[in-house]
Formats: structure tokens, C-alpha cells, sequence
């Protein structure tokens, strides 16, 4: 063999060798990267995972709710507004006997005691510190929907009251805009586990975090239909994309979903991974609001929390999974059903529903609830509700701890005063077609409470909130005319006697043109239309609203003292002591009028204006409570003189309008008018209700109407249909004033020699004491004329 | 100034000891000496009391006490369910009675040892009506049981003139409102 020869066979016995050793040493190195980087792969996910599982794994956003709605005897139920609180909280109308919770039916029983009966299935709810339970009330009613009785349907014992549930008002998101409820696994019904199970992923407690069985039979259908059928993803997969990944369908998402999968199975159980899953899981839509977790998509399409579903709905969420939009019960009622019945034979096949039961689910309505209005009828309200919070509750707090926000809106008569308000504008505008022309919008704000809390039960901060967010009830600002006037009265009439000269309702002033001089300065105030009308009573000029009258009133009291009652009873501290004041020529608030007006009302208490009564986390503990937070401003007294008066508006002066359009009960309220007919205003009150309306321009410009012709209006279809449904209250005469009758013309008391005769209120012992036609020549006080 | 971190007990004996007997001549409760003289025990924070010929025996009434507040309560409940019972009666008084049901149940949480619920039905019994006296009388006792009872001052305020003539509800009334009014172990008479 020459050299040559053998030199090669050592090559090729050596180069083998050598390639071995290499491909050796490589596969090695591979292997113990592959190892290596495999492993830093398994750590990361791992870290991934646990920190997810163990740290927050969702944003909660709060939700603001509504107040609840106490019914009780002597409320009216067969009405508009009580129907309206039913629907708003998805209470459906039967024409069987209800059977389930959220069903109510009207009957009228023929025959000799013919009766009217309401049967109201109660929905359950918790509020703060107590539960209302899901029951079947009878409420007995009188010939006018007036609620009689309430008794239990189960055993007939007497039920003094109750409650409706409060209503999600808004949700306050952050960026994320989902909706969920958290649940542990024990508080899910076995048959819905079993339902998700054996639709989404039957072998779920067999496999690993992968299915091949599962991705091999999903391959073949889709091969096999030419289409997308079957995913093949286990929940455990589904959970992986949900939590860290997207929707692309892409290979590289596919491994990653595996490997998380793979290794979330290593880490955590089968329950705590389906925990994770049922909460997650995306269910739907609430307008622009993802709905995700079973807890919070059986409270959107059913009403209910999961262990009270029955087995169709069970189904029909299971079935929703795959597609939620496409099989939604709201949007596609039909798709939902077929899915269901698909759902409920797979079910039957399993051996999880025997015969029996899967005909009975199959014979069952969806049984949905109607979706609560997207659109949020207190926008202005929860702004409002936001900024009060924001205080305590920084915004990303608040967008992810989940709190429940109970207010003391009133939903029912949220809706109320938003219809009215646009009702009445719109119809200024077709009355007075010039309101529509002008290149600005007519606008109008709304704010009704509960005197004697301080509740605000309903705000309307705009015409339309979509339009502008400006609400004009806490930053509309303006001249309130003669709504002012009051605090003019209440200084010259008050035991207090703040001012320089006392008056009785019944003293006599002139109503005549004169000048006021002031610092050097001088004021001359007019009187509507210049129309001046002599003599007139504190009470004349206040019931008829006369500027000249009241401004000589304040003058004699003291425009200082005037100013400084002003901002005791609420006004702004800004408040400058100028004599036109007197008439409203300084800016505020309806908020602020209502302050003032809700001293009035509640016998002298100042009750601070209150939106959030509770707020709870999530575990159910108070974090804020508000409490009813009053005030001692004036003496009960005077403010019954001021009530009085202004009943007497209600029921002679500028505001008797509301009482040719329908409103009886007993009220008290002014109109307020800017002299320029920029502004028009009506605060008034019953002993329950205080409402303040405001109409005009934005940028103050020219409405041309009086408060009785533009605000008026809305007030009095605001109150007519809010107080509808509640028995009528009386103002209490506090034991300090005595009411006595007296001859309007010349403040004595009245005798049988008087042509007329009226009830005024007087403190006690400054009643007049001499009658009328009895004494020639009087020294009264009430006859002093200015 | 008011001190809440003060224990209550200590307060009202302290307070009560000083401020009952020098109290009741104070304005507003002239009356009241004209009938009664009145002892204090710091102890337990209780009223003794001994009539003057000119009434019948009265019981022992204790910080908290309302036992006749209570059965005033519960006689005004009698008197509007009978009304509300008759033909055509009732319609008025409704919201009064459903009022004065949410303070019984508000007076069954105090009893119960819960002041902040009972405070709660409190509210919500003036929410819907606030005419009669009891809700708010019971608004400031649970103020007071709250360890607040400068919160409740405002609350019994509002409850004067509403309250009936009686002898006993008087003392009651008196005791609260010398309760409420305790500041630092002496008294604010208003």
C-alpha cells in the first residue's frame, strides 16, 4: 500500500473519529444550552405565573350605585314612576302568579270584595350592615294603586316594609374596561363546573395543560370541514392567552400558550386553575364594558348569582363561552337557545342531566333579564359622586379595587327630572320658537333632596351630558333674582333680629320708586314692568314678588345683616353686602340655593348636601360611611315665617301657576327672575321634597322669560311626579309661632266686621292683639308704613 | 373641647356626678326641680331620683335608658295602626307609621348592641318622615352609644316641642340630654 494510500485511510478512519467527537461535544453543548435556556424559560414562565396567581390578577373597577327604594303602606305602586322602578331593576310583568324572583303581577279580584293586589317576587340584595331577602309579598292596594298591606305569600304574617335593590348607576373604570365579580371555586355549582367541563374541555382533570387527544381531534374536524370548528385548547390554554397573551393565530402564540399551559399545570391544581378560569373568562359585552367571570355574567343576563341559575341558563352560559357575542341572550336570543339545547344533549350524553332534568331545561325560556340602559341617565351625578371621592379615593383606586358605592340617588327620580327637564325645554322652545333660534343651546339644571338629610336624589347638571359635561347645578353660577328675596324676609321677620328694624309678615311698607344711597353711591330699584302698587304687607310683596317693597324692607333691615344671614344659611362667604343683593344680583349655585331653601325647610337645620352614603371593598366592609350631618342656622320659627310666606306664593303669588297645572300638596317655594331675563329660577319645597330649577344661556344671554313661565313649569311636573306615590305631609308649626287670622288690608286680627280674612304666622306674642273694624287708629307695629 | 379617646363611662359618671344635681335648675328644666329632686351615683352612670309629694314614685333611670321613649314608641305605633285600620284612614299617617316601624327596628339594634345599624334605621326613619319626635330622640342616643354624643346634640334638638307632656319622658330627655352635652367631665348647658 503506498504512503498515499495509507495516509487516506488514516484520514477516513481518523476524520470519523474526529466528527464523532465533534458532533458528540456539539450534541453535549446543544443539549446543555437547550438545558440551560430551557430552563431559564421554565423559571421565567414560572415567575410569570406565580406572579400572577398570587398578586392582584385583576383590576376591579368600583361601581357607583343608587339609593334603595323603601316601600311601605301608603306608597302608590300602580303607577308610572313604581312601574319604571321595577323595570330599571329587571323586574318583569307576569300575568301567572310570579314563581321566580324578579316577577310581579297586578290583579284585581272580581266579585263583592272586589280588592287590587300586587304580587311582587322580591329580588335578594345585600347593602351595607344588612341583607334583603328574595320573598313573594302581597301587597294589598286601596282604589287609587295606594299600598294598604304587605304580607308575606309564605306564611301571611305582616310585612311593615321593605326594599327595592339600589341600581348600578356607572361603573368607574380605568383603562381596561371590564366588568367581574370575583368567586372562589366553592361558591360555583357543581353543574356548571360540569357544564364548562364537558363543553370546552372534556379530558380537563385528565391531561396535562396540553390535550393532544383533544388538538388531534380538533385538527381532524377542521381538516374535515374546511374550517376553523374546534380549538383544541384546553381551559388551562384558554386561561394562558387570556391572562398573558393575545387573540393572533400565530404558531409562536400557539407554543407559548403550550408552554405556559404545560407549566402552569406543574405549579398550580386543576382547581386553582379553574378558579382563575371561571373568573376571567370573557362572557360578553355591557356596551362598551367587557363582562367577564361567570359571578358577573349571571348577575348581567339573569339577575342572579350563579348557585341560584337553573340548569337551562347554566347551559346557556356554558354554551355562550365559545362565541359570546355571537350566542349572547340579549343580542341573539334564538342562537343562544339552539347553543343551549346543544349544550344541554351534550350534558344528557355525559350522564351529568338524567332524562327528566334535561327535559325540564329544555322546556325552560332563557329566563334573561333586560340589559340595564347603557347610557347613564346621572352622568352629571357621577362626576360629581367622583370628585366628592376623590378626596379619599385616589382615581386608580377607585378603577381597581372593586368598591361599592352606595348614593342617595334616587334612580326612579333621576330619570324623572332628566325627562322633565328635556321635556320642558323643548317645549320653551316650540313655545317661544326665538329660544331655538339663538345660536346657543337653551339650557337647564336641575337638584332635588330630602330636606331633612341633605340626600341629593336627583341632579340633572345639563340638558345634555354627551354635549357638555359642564354641570351647572354645582358650577352654574348665576344672578338668582328674586329667589333671593326670602333671606330679605327672614332678616326683617326673625325672632333673631339681625337687622336694624324688626317686621311682622303683616307690617306695611310703600311700594313706591325710590333711591337708595349707599357709599356715596346710589341704587334705584324697579319694579316689573315699572309698575308700582302702594301699600303693600311683607307678605303682599313677597307672594307677588315686588323688588321696590322688598328692597325698602332692606334697606331699613341692614344690607349687612342681610349678607351675613345669606352665608350662614349657605351661600358663598364671597357674598358682597351691596343693596342690590337684596334682589339676587349676586351669583349662585343652584346647589347653593338649595342650602338656603333647605334651611326653610327643615325647621332651621342646615343638613349638609350628601351624594355617598356608603362605601364597601369588596370583602363587604364599610371603608366610608356618611352620616345625616345638621346644623342649627336659625331658630325653627323663623324659618316656619319664611315657610309660610312662601306657601302663600304658592298658593296667591308668582308661583300659583303649579297650582292651576295640578300640584295640591302642600308647598313653598319662590320664582326668581334676573332683571336683565338672562336667568330663570324656581326653588320650592315640600316638608319631603326640595327642588331647585334654573334655566337660561350658558354664555348669559337674553331668555326673555319670567321664572313662573320657564323653570316653574319643570319644577311642578317634577314634583307632581315625584311625590305621585307618597302620602301628602303638612309643615309642623313649631310650638313658638301661633297661627292667627287676620284681615289682610290692615295686619289686625280679623273679626266678623272683616271682609276677608287670612291665616298669618306670627313668632308668639306678636300677634296683633286689637280686631279689625273694632279701633280706628293703630299703633301696631304691622301698621307702621314705610 | 370634645375628647373622644375620654372613655365614656368615665365621662358620664364623672360629668354626671357634677352635672345632674347643679343641672336641673338650669333653664329648660325649672319645671322638673318643681317635681322632682334628683341624686347621682357615679357608679354604674345612674339616676336616683325621689319624688316630691306632689307626684307618685318615678323608677331609677340610667344613662341610655328610654324605657319610656320606648313605650311611647310602641303606643303611637298602636295608635296610627288602629287608625291606618279604619275605613278611609290612615293615607296620612302612613309614612308616619312606616317611619316610626324603622325606629322600633332601629331601637331593637340598640338593645342588641348594634348603634351603628340602629343609627342607620335612624336615618332612614327621617328620610321618610320626620315628623314624629321618637327618630330623632333615638338618634342621638345611638350618637351617644356611638361614643359621639356631640353628634347627637343637633339630633335631640331637633326633637324639642314635638316631645309630649310627660313626666317620665322629661327625666329620660334630661338624662340624654345631659349625656350628649357632657364636655371634658364638666357640663355645657345650653
Amino acid at each position: 500500500m503506498s504512503p498515499a494510500g495509507e495516509g487516506r485511510r488514516r484520514g477516513l478512519r481518523g476524520l470519523p473519529k474526529n466528527f464523532l467527537v465533534l458532533g458528540v461535544s456539539a450534541l453535549a453543548v446543544g443539549v446543555l444550552l437547550g438545558g440551560v435556556v430551557g430552563w431559564r424559560l421554565y423559571i421565567g414562565i414560572d415567575e410569570t405565573l406565580q406572579q400572577r396567581f398570587a398578586g392582584r390578577r385583576w383590576d376591579f373597577p368600583s361601581r357607583i350605585y343608587s339609593d334603595e327604594i323603601a316601600v311601605y303602606p301608603g306608597i302608590r305602586v300602580d303607577d308610572a314612576l313604581f312601574r319604571s322602578r321595577l323595570a330599571s331593576r329587571g323586574y318583569r310583568s307576569r300575568t301567572r302568579r310570579p314563581a321566580e324572583r324578579g316577577e310581579f303581577r297586578f290583579v284585581d279580584s272580581a266579585g263583592e270584595h272586589s280588592q287590587r293586589r300586587l304580587e311582587l317576587f322580591l329580588r335578594p340584595f345585600d347593602y351595607p350592615g344588612r341583607r334583603e331577602k328574595g320573598r313573594l309579598l302581597l301587597l294589598e292596594l286601596d282604589e287609587e294603586g295606594m299600598v294598604t298591606r304587605i304580607s308575606s305569600a309564605e306564611d301571611g304574617s305582616e310585612v311593615f316594609s321593605f326594599f327595592l335593590a339600589p341600581v348600578p348607576i356607572a361603573g368607574l373604570h380605568g383603562e381596561l374596561r371590564e366588568e367581574r365579580r370575583e368567586m372562589t371555586i366553592a361558591e360555583v355549582p357543581g353543574p356548571l363546573i360540569r357544564a364548562i367541563i364537558n363543553v370546552e374541555d372534556r379530558r380537563f382533570f385528565e391531561h396535562r395543560g396540553v390535550d393532544l387527544r383533544g388538538l388531534s381531534r380538533a385538527m381532524l374536524v377542521n381538516l374535515r370541514s374546511g374550517s376553523v370548528r374546534q380549538g383544541g385548547s384546553t381551559l388551562t390554554q384558554q386561561l394562558m392567552k387570556n391572562f398573558f397573551l393575545t387573540d393572533e393565530r400565530t404558531l409562536s402564540r400557539k407554543l407559548r400558550e403550550a408552554a405556559m399551559a404545560l407549566v402552569a399545570e406543574r405549579r398550580f391544581s386543576k382547581l386553582e386553575i379553574l378558579e382563575n378560569y371561571i373568573n376571567e373568562i370573557y362572557l360578553g359585552q355591557k356596551g362598551g364594558v367587557g363582562v367577564h367571570g361567570l359571578w358577573e355574567a349571571a348577575g348581567y343576563y339573569f339577575g342572579r348569582e350563579p348557585r341560584e341559575l337553573s340548569m337551562g341558563q347554566i347551559a346557556t352560559l356554558a354554551g355562550m363561552i365559545r362565541a359570546p357575542n355571537y350566542y349572547s341572550p340579549h343580542r341573539h336570543p334564538e342562537r343562544a337557545l339552539e347553543r343551549r339545547d346543544v349544550v344541554l344533549k351534550i350534558l344528557r350524553s355525559t350522564g351529568d342531566l338524567d332524562e327528566r332534568a334535561f327535559r325540564s331545561a329544555l322546556a325552560e325560556p332563557l329566563g334573561t333579564v333586560p340589559p340595564p340602559p347603557t347610557s347613564n341617565s346621572a352622568a352629571h351625578f357621577t362626576d360629581f359622586v367622583r370628585n366628592e371621592l376623590q378626596a379619599h379615593f385616589p382615581r386608580e383606586v377607585l378603577a381597581s379595587e372593586g368598591y361599592e358605592i352606595f348614593t342617595t340617588l334616587d334612580h326612579g327620580l333621576q330619570r324623572l327630572a332628566v325627562e322633565v327637564l328635556d321635556d320642558g325645554l323643548r317645549r320653551l322652545e316650540e313655545d317661544f320658537p326665538t329660544l331655538a333660534q339663538s345660536s346657543a343651546r337653551l339650557e337647564g339644571a336641575l337638584v332635588a333632596l330630602n330636606p331633612r338629610t341633605g340626600a341629593i336624589v336627583a341632579m340633572v347638571g345639563g340638558r345634555e351630558y354627551g354635549q357638555t359635561q359642564f354641570n351647572r347645578v354645582i358650577n352654574g353660577r348665576r344672578q338668582t333674582g328674586s329667589v333671593f328675596k326670602p333671606v330679605v324676609m327672614l332678616a326683617a321677620l326673625g325672632g333673631e333680629r339681625v337687622g336694624s328694624k324688626h317686621f311682622l309678615p303683616s307690617s306695611r311698607v310703600m311700594d313706591e320708586a325710590f333711591t337708595w344711597e349707599y357709599d356715596g353711591r346710589s341704587w334705584t330699584p324697579t319694579n316689573y314692568e315699572e309698575k308700582y302698587y302702594g301699600e303693600v304687607s311683607v307678605r303682599e310683596a313677597l307672594e307677588r314678588s315686588i323688588n321696590s317693597a322688598t328692597a325698602r324692607i332692606a334697606r331699613e333691615v341692614g344690607i349687612g345683616p342681610i349678607r351675613d344671614l345669606a352665608v350662614r344659611l349657605g351661600a358663598d362667604p364671597g357674598l358682597p353686602a351691596y343693596p342690590a343683593i337684596a334682589l339676587g344680583a349676586w351669583e349662585l349655585s343652584p346647589l347653593e340655593v338649595a342650602k338656603i331653601y333647605g334651611v326653610f325647610a327643615n325647621a332651621g337645620m342646615s343638613a349638609a348636601p350628601m351624594s355617598v352614603a356608603k362605601v364597601v371593598d369588596r370583602r363587604g366592609r364599610i371603608v366610608e360611611g356618611n352620616r345625616v350631618q345638621l346644623r342649627r342656622v336659625i331658630p325653627a320659627e323663623d324659618a316656619y315665617l319664611i315657610t309660610h310666606l312662601l306657601m302663600g306664593v304658592m298658593e296667591r303669588g308668582t308661583g300659583k301657576r303649579a297650582r292651576r297645572s295640578g300640584f295640591t300638596r302642600p308647598a313653598a317655594g319662590k320664582t326668581g327672575t334676573t332683571n336683565d331675563f338672562n336667568d330663570a329660577w324656581f326653588a320650592g319645597f315640600t316638608p319631603d321634597l326640595l327642588t331647585v330649577v334654573w334655566v337660561g344661556y350658558d354664555r348669559k344671554s337674553h331668555v326673555g322669560l319670567s321664572g313662573a313661565v320657564a323653570a316653574l313649569p319643570i319644577w311642578t311636573e317634577f314634583m307632581k311626579g315625584a311625590l305621585a306615590g307618597r302620602p301628602p305631609a303638612d309643615f309642623d308649626v313649631p310650638a313658638g309661632v301661633e297661627l292667627v287670622d287676620i284681615d289682610p288690608r290692615t295686619g289686625l286680627r280679623a273679626s266678623v266686621l272683616c271682609s276677608e280674612v287670612v291665616t298669618e304666622a306670627y313668632l308668639k306674642g306678636e300677634g296683633p292683639s286689637e280686631q279689625c273694624g273694632i279701633q280706628k287708629h293703630l299703633s301696631l307695629p304691622g301698621r307702621e308704613l314705610l | 373641647m370634645w375628647n373622644p379617646e375620654t372613655p365614656v363611662a368615665t365621662r358620664e359618671g364623672t360629668a354626671l356626678k357634677a352635672g345632674l344635681l347643679a343641672g336641673l335648675a338650669s333653664a329648660g328644666t325649672v319645671s322638673l326641680v318643681a317635681v322632682f329632686s334628683v341624686t347621682v351615683s357615679c357608679g354604674p352612670t345612674s339616676v336616683h331620683r325621689t319624688t316630691s309629694d306632689s307626684g307618685p314614685a318615678l323608677p331609677e333611670v340610667r344613662i341610655g335608658e328610654l324605657s319610656r321613649v320606648s313605650e311611647l314608641l310602641d303606643e303611637r305605633i298602636d295608635g296610627l295602626e288602629r287608625e291606618s285600620g279604619g275605613p278611609g284612614a290612615g293615607r296620612h299617617g302612613s309614612a308616619s307609621l312606616a317611619s316610626l316601624r324603622f325606629v322600633a327596628r332601629g331601637r331593637d339594634l340598640l338593645e342588641a348592641g348594634s348603634p351603628e345599624a340602629a343609627l342607620d334605621m335612624f336615618e332612614r326613619s327621617i328620610s321618610v318622615d320626620g315628623g314624629d319626635w321618637q327618630c330623632w330622640v333615638y338618634a342621638a342616643e345611638a350618637w351617644r352609644r356611638l361614643g359621639q354624643p356631640a353628634e347627637g346634640r343637633i339630633f335631640l334638638e331637633r326633637a324639642q316641642g314635638k316631645t309630649p307632656v310627660d313626666r317620665e319622658l322629661d327625666l329620660e330627655l334630661e338624662v340624654l340630654r345631659r349625656a350628649v352635652y357632657l364636655v371634658h367631665g364638666t357640663e355645657t348647658v345650653n
